[in-house]
């Protein structure tokens, strides 16, 4: 049997009530996935949070942060931590909550042959 | 896994709803904290019995993991937990300061993580110690 006090308020579910709620949670859970997949991609790579920062030009500070996922991120520091690890589109997608279908591999006439109706088309 | 908070039976509440309970829930700042601590937590509870580096750690000659998260520039909250028997137990919180070298700060973070083990033991003399998680 579970003890309660009601006098003690619980206060994520006061915060809850906050309309805005869902959305920081929303993207906390980004940030988490986010600091997830930077820290097991820096670990498997053998890198110190130092040789990180320098490839991705910001400080050893800050990737700490990041890997906690503490704080918001830019576009650019994104993209600059996600080349220096090698993030492809599939780690992305996982990130971002977002569907991966991988493409078919195909020759590089069709591709451009597609390319150009694509254009063309929406032109029209 | 079930996430729950410790109660202590002394104290009449529960220690990290208590250190909660100081933001403010009208301020958009606090209520982002309060979303990211419970998203951190509901991300470990689907992590089985293992702390999940970066986001919780062990700590050195204690049972039980921390969650991290900065509250500011300066401010660092510590969650403690541990976990038994499919719960995932939150014992107490406290706030330290970044890049200290007191030996007085050391010693006081040494005196929380010392009642946290203690609340460990309660809760492992009585598993009914303990309040929902919503």
């Amino acid at each position: 049997m579970k003890i309660t006090n009601k006098k003690n308020i619980d206060p994520i579910a006061e915060a809850k009530k906050n309309k805005h709620f869902k959305r920081y949670s929303d993207e906390a859970d980004v940030k988490i996935r986010f600091a997830n997949a930077v820290y097991n991609a820096r670990i498997k790579k053998g890198m110190s949070q130092q040789e990180l920062a320098k490839r991705a030009q910001t400080t050893q500070k800050r990737i700490s942060n990041i890997e906690n996922a503490d704080i918001d991120l830019g576009m650019g520091a994104i993209y600059r931590i996600s080349q220096a690890l090698c993030f492809d589109s599939k780690i992305l997608a996982d990130i971002f909550g977002c569907d991966f279908t991988p493409l078919q591999p195909q020759s590089p006439g069709v591709k451009s042959q597609r390319f150009r109706e694509s254009v063309f088309c929406s032109e029209n | 896994m079930n996430i729950v908070y410790y109660y202590d039976p002394d104290l009449k509440f529960c220690p990290v709803k208590q250190y909660l309970s100081h933001l403010n829930f009208g301020v958009a700042k606090d209520v982002v904290l309060l979303a990211t601590i419970d998203s951190k937590i509901i991300f470990l509870s689907r992590q089985k019995n293992h702390p999940h580096p970066p986001i919780s750690k062990s700590l050195h000659n204690y049972n039980f993991f921390e969650i991290r998260h900065r509250k500011n520039k300066n401010i660092l909250i510590r969650v403690i937990y541990f976990c038994c028997e499919g719960k995932m137990v939150l014992l107490n919180a406290f706030e330290k300061p970044d890049n200290y070298n007191s030996q007085k700060i050391k010693k006081d973070i040494g005196k929380i993580l010392d009642i946290s083990a203690n609340y460990r033991q309660k809760y492992l003399k009585n598993k009914n110690l303990y309040e929902d998680y919503k």
